[in-house]
This record gives structure tokens, C-alpha cells and sequence, in this order.
């Protein structure tokens, strides 16, 4: 039985980082603890093709909110056969999260409008990682919308300038956020005190109906450990109430 | 708590206890007293799981590492930073700092936050910082204690203290071992030369700085530093050879219960850098019965090393553990000292009893003129 808190807000996981390579097990876990959110992850290409195989048979209809994250690696020869995958994402209506740097032709996503998320990146990416760089992939895709890693955006600047910058210029774009932390060599983990008062600071300005996605990687932790982490995740992004720190 | 534990972190040092008919009760007292010390660390920091961040470890390092603790040791720790520079770093420190304020209570015996303990440690002086007039005395210090005698204590499944550290400890590890392999013949074993020249720099800092201590601070406490440093200060040095060492040495058996010598198939700088992250994960007096029973074939010389070696220390441990004897050795002049039975009469003499043990170890051929240890002792230490 669930010891889950019912939470107002949309917050979930990533499958990925719950259960590594087994997203119906993630999802399986969702559904016993009243997860309301899901990103379905296929960051690695070659999960792609059986994780949209296996759409039909994956019991979504306890959540709120479902998105699909695309491969964050894969050669420009292979583009066109991603984006013909993520079609029937497409059409059930979910968002699309999308690195920028494995857009290749910008004007082969165009027609996946509003759903388009284009995320954040960390230090490793040479694209899409400020202010300035993702201003430009907006101009190339205008309809596209903002997946919100405040990770990243921590990663590449702990003063959390970066941060305060990406949300108020994109504010009306944000439709997802991706929270966990990372450390020096770009691996999500669970977040620490620090981690939520620096993303807590911006809260008031996150946009209070998006998804918020829990990257941190989780799997093989107990069930408690998840719990606290998606406690964290929402104190971090509510912004109406003094958080408990307590933690 | 996650660090890799065993059973017993004295193993070696009890089967020598055994071959020597030898009981030497004070290392198991140490490791209870340790123990302890973990559990208070455990209750101290219930409830701030979420304090170190994903680049942060906390890291103990003296007697607890050493799992020598006796009633009143201090709990040396730093926090190593191994990542992006934050602000929030600092947060992390105080955190620390008053946890192990609250642990007074419990017990726990905090250092100041001024010197070499109780404060930041940056990963990347550590590992760049290797000579050189920016390698000071408590880079050199924190650097060497790093793989000498250091613990990371997890806190929760959330922090990665355990991971920063290692990855840390292998950093360092590569810089001494692709400076030194680099010029070896493929797959020729041999004594790590950089990480053995500083290895013997820092004893050998040990020693000046006992003097420089002894100028600036006069008599206080000064016979407990003397007696720490002929016997735990010199047992760093010792454990530290013996690794250098061994990474020449051909172990003359397979020993399948002591993986900390081997190494296997076509050599690189990885199969060394692991072999020092086990050395660095094992306890110094550990690792030197580990040594002896691996590289010491006669019987009676290893009975006789073991005996002087670890007879003697037990018996330190058991007088550093006896309240009223810390008490007198931290208030015993230097005049005083040469007419004071226990520092001249036993510490005296059961710190040459310790050293006279190394020395056979190390030195003494006369047993066995085609002795390798001894062989390496001559080439490498000293010209």
C-alpha cells in the first residue's frame, strides 16, 4: 500500500531513473504509490523502437501527465528514423523532450509544434546550454516549447545567475521541469539541502501547471528514499509556503 | 553508513596473533572502540542526510581510519570536494562543524576547524599539486593521509561519499603511477618511485614538524607527540613501503584470501592504481600483516617481525587507551620524561621493540642474504 503523499502538483518520474532499462517495472511502481506524472525514457536509441512498440500495452491511465524523452545520443543518419518513431507519441498529444544537439534539421521537427520540448543542457553539450543558445534554437523552432533542467542549469553556474535567467526569459515557454542534481561528471543524483534552497529560490517563477519530472537516479532504492526525494522535488518548485528544512 | 566493511578489519594481524601464540587483545578493543565512534557518527548525523551534495565526501581520517581508536581519540575529518566550485560549500562545512559540536555530547572529540582537520579539502590540489613550491605542508599532509588513513563515511543510499573519495584517491593514485610506469619496461613489476620519494618526504615532514611543534608550542604535550610519532606516524611510513614494495614483489604463493597483491595479466597503470585503492580502503597495520604474511617465507623471521611489530603496538594501544596514562603523558615535561617510568621505561622501550621489528623487516639480511625486501630497502631508500 501507498505511503505515498497525494500531491496537487503534476510530479513524477523519469522510468529511467527509477528502474534502469525496465520502464514497465518503473511504471508498475508508479501506479502501486499514486504517481500522478511519468516521463517515459528511451534516452538510449536503441530503446526506442520496443519502448514505442510496447505503447499500447502500458498502463497510463492512472496518470495526469505523460510525456516521452527521445535518445539523447544518435548520428544524424539515424534522425530521420527517430522522429518517424516518436509519430505515435505525437499523436496520443504527450510531449516530446528533445536534446538540442541531435537536432539535426531543425525544419524535420517543426511539425511536432507546441509538443516539442527542447531541454537545458549540461556542461558536456556544446549547444542549448545558456540563455543566449537557446534563444537561437527557439528561433529555428518557434512553436517549440522549454523542458526546464534546473540541474543543468546549476551544474554550469552554482551562483544560479544561469538559472534566474533561463526561467524569466522563458517563463511562458516552460512546460516540463527535470529536477535531480548532478555532480562533476554530469550524473543525476539525489538532491541535497543545498540543491533544493537554490532551486526553492526561483520558485515563485516556475510556472505552477508543468510536469515536474524527478531525474535523480533512483534505482534499486527503497521505496522510502523515492518518497523523500519527490517530498523534496515539489518543496523545491512550490512557491506559496515556507518549505520544511528539515530535511 | 556504506563503506565497504569486513568482519574483521584486523585479520591478518590475528592470524599472525595465532602463528605467534599470541593474543594482543588491544587491536580488538580498538576496533570496538571504533565501532562506537561509527555509531555516534550514525545518530549525529540522523536527520541531515541531505546535507553533502553529490560532489562532497565526508572523509575521517586518523585513528578512526587506522581503526585504532581509544577511549579520547579525536575524530578527524575533512570534507573533499571533488567538483564545481559552490558557495554552498561552505553551508556543508558548518553543517559538519555542528553536527560534530552536537556529538560532544555523545561523546564525540571534534577538531578545531583551523588546522589540517575540520574543514574543506579540494580535490584538485590534491591531485595537482604534487612538489613544487604550491605543494605545502598541508597539501602534502591531506594528500598522503588520503591514502594512508582515510575513511568516507556515507551517510545515507543520497550522498556519494564513498564514490567522491575513491574517485579522488584514484586520481591521485594515476599521477604517481603514469609518472613512474610510464618509464618502465611493459610488464616489469616494480617500486612506484614518485609516489615512494613523497611517501618518505611526508615521514620525513613528520619528523622536522615534530620539532618546529616542539619550538613553537614548548612541553605541552609534547610526550604524547613523541610517542605518536614512533610508533602511529612511523607505522604510516611502514605500511606505505610496504605497499611500494609490493608492487614489485612477486608474491611467493598464491594467497587467495589477500587480494591486496595481485595483480594479473599484461600490466597497466589501472591494475596499480587498484591495487593502491585497496591499500588505501585497508587499515595501515592491517595491511602490513597482510605484507608479512604474504612476502615474509620463513617461519621463524615471521614470527619474530610479527612478535616485535605488533606485541609492541598492542601494548602502546593499551597504554594510549589508559586514561590516567594519556592524561600523564599529555602533561609529562621534557626533563621529567628521562627519569618517568612510562614514558622511559615502557614507551621507550616497546618504540624500539616496534622499530627493531621494521628494521628486520626492512633491513636486517643477516638471516637471509637473498632477501627481496631487503634488497628493495637497499635500492631504493636512501641513494
Amino acid at each position: 500500500m501507498s505511503a505515498f503523499r497525494k500531491s496537487n502538483r503534476l510530479t513524477g518520474f523519469s522510468t529511467g531513473a527509477l528502474e534502469k532499462g525496465n520502464y514497465r517495472k518503473a511504471i508498475d511502481w508508479m501506479g502501486e504509490h499514486e504517481v500522478n506524472t511519468v516521463e517515459l525514457s528511451a534516452l538510449r536509441f536503441d530503446e526506442l523502437e520496443p519502448l514505442i512498440k510496447g505503447l499500447d500495452g502500458i498502463h497510463i491511465e492512472g496518470f495526469e501527465s505523460v510525456s516521452f524523452h527521445a535518445p539523447s545520443r544518435f548520428c544524424v543518419e539515424k534522425e530521420k528514423r527517430v522522429i518517424e518513431l516518436l509519430q505515435p507519441v505525437y499523436e496520443r498529444g504527450w510531449n516530446i523532450v528533445v536534446h538540442p544537439d541531435v537536432i539535426y534539421h531543425p525544419d524535420s521537427w517543426k511539425h511536432f509544434g507546441s509538443q516539442l520540448l527542447i531541454e537545458n543542457m549540461d556542461r558536456r553539450k556544446a549547444t542549448g546550454r545558456t540563455t543566449e543558445e537557446l534563444k537561437q534554437w527557439f528561433e529555428r523552432l518557434p512553436e517549440a516549447r522549454l523542458c526546464l533542467d534546473v540541474a543543468h542549469a546549476r551544474q554550469l553556474d552554482t551562483s544560479m545567475r544561469l538559472l534566474g535567467s533561463i526561467v524569466h526569459t522563458f517563463a511562458e515557454r516552460i512546460a516540463e521541469i527535470h529536477i535531480s542534481e548532478l555532480d562533476a561528471h554530469c550524473r543525476h543524483h539525489p538532491l541535497s539541502s543545498g540543491s533544493v534552497e537554490d532551486y526553492h529560490s526561483f520558485a515563485q517563477f516556475y510556472p505552477e501547471n508543468v510536469p515536474v519530472i524527478i531525474e535523480s537516479m533512483l534505482d534499486g532504492a527503497r521505496s522510502s528514499l523515492r518518497e523523500e526525494e519527490r517530498h523534496l522535488a515539489e518543496d523545491s518548485v512550490r512557491a506559496s509556503k515556507m518549505f520544511d528544512k528539515a530535511y | 553508513m556504506g563503506t565497504k566493511e569486513v568482519l574483521d578489519p584486523f585479520a591478518n594481524v590475528h592470524a599472525l596473533a595465532s602463528e605467534c601464540g599470541e593474543k594482543w587483545p588491544s587491536f580488538s578493543k580498538s576496533v570496538d572502540k571504533t565501532n562506537e565512534v561509527k555509531a555516534i557518527l550514525a545518530t549525529v548525523f540522523k536527520g541531515k542526510e541531505r546535507l553533502l551534495d553529490a560532489n562532497a565526501s565526508l572523509v575521517l581520517c586518523g585513528s578512526f581510519a587506522r581503526n585504532e581508536m581509544v577511549p579520547d581519540s579525536d575524530c578527524d575529518w575533512s570534507l573533499l570536494i571533488d567538483g564545481g566550485v559552490s558557495t554552498k560549500h561552505t553551508d556543508m562545512v558548518l553543517g559538519v562543524q555542528k553536527a560534530m559540536e552536537e556529538g560532544k555530547t555523545l561523546g564525540l572529540k571534534a577538531p578545531g576547524n583551523s588546522g589540517v582537520f575540520g574543514n574543506m579539502c579540494i580535490s584538485h590540489d590534491l591531485v595537482h599539486r604534487i612538489g613544487g613550491s604550491a605543494d605545502t605542508n598541508g597539501n602534502l599532509t591531506r594528500r598522503l593521509l588520503m591514502l594512508l588513513e582515510s575513511k568516507p563515511i556515507n551517510l545515507s543510499p543520497a550522498n556519494r561519499s564513498e564514490t567522491v573519495w575513491e574517485g579522488v584517491v584514484s586520481s591521485i593514485l594515476q599521477r604517481y603511477f603514469e609518472e613512474d610506469v610510464h618509464f618502465s619496461v611493459k610488464g616489469e613489476r616494480r617500486v612506484p618511485r614518485f609516489l615512494f620519494n613523497d611517501l618518505t618526504r611526508y615521514w620525513r615532514t613528520i619528523c622536522v614538524d615534530y620539532a618546529a611543534k616542539h619550538w613553537d608550542q614548548g612541553e605541552a604535550k609534547w610526550a604524547l607527540r613523541n610517542a605518536k610519532l614512533r610508533f602511529s606516524r612511523k607505522l604510516l611510513y611502514a605500511s606505505g613501503m610496504a605497499f611500494c614494495f609490493a608492487c614489485q614483489l612477486n608474491p611467493p604463493k598464491p594467497v587467495s584470501e589477500m587480494p591486496l597483491f595481485e595483480i594479473s595479466g599484461e600490466l597497466s597503470t589501472k591494475d596499480y592504481v587498484n591495487l593502491g585503492k585497496e591499500f588505501a580502503r585497508t587499515p595501515p597495520l592491517e595491511y602490513l600483516a597482510a605484507f608479512i604474511r604474504a612476502f615474509v617465507i620463513d617461519d621463524q623471521r615471521r614470527k619474530l617481525i610479527s612478535s616485535k611489530i605488533f606485541g609492541s603496538y598492542n601494548e602502546w594501544l593499551k597504554i594510549l587507551g589508559d586514561d590516567a596514562s594519556r592524561e600523564h603523558l599529555t602533561s609529562l615535561s621534557h626533563d621529567d620524561a628521562r627519569e618517568d617510568e612510562l614514558f622511559d621505561r615502557e614507551i621507550r622501550v616497546l618504540s624500539k621493540e616496534f622499530a627493531s621489528g621494521l628494521k628486520l623487516l626492512f633491513f636486517n639480511r643477516d638471516e637471509d642474504p637473498t632477501d627481496a625486501i631487503v634488497d628493495l630497502s637497499i635500492e631504493y631508500v636512501g641513494f
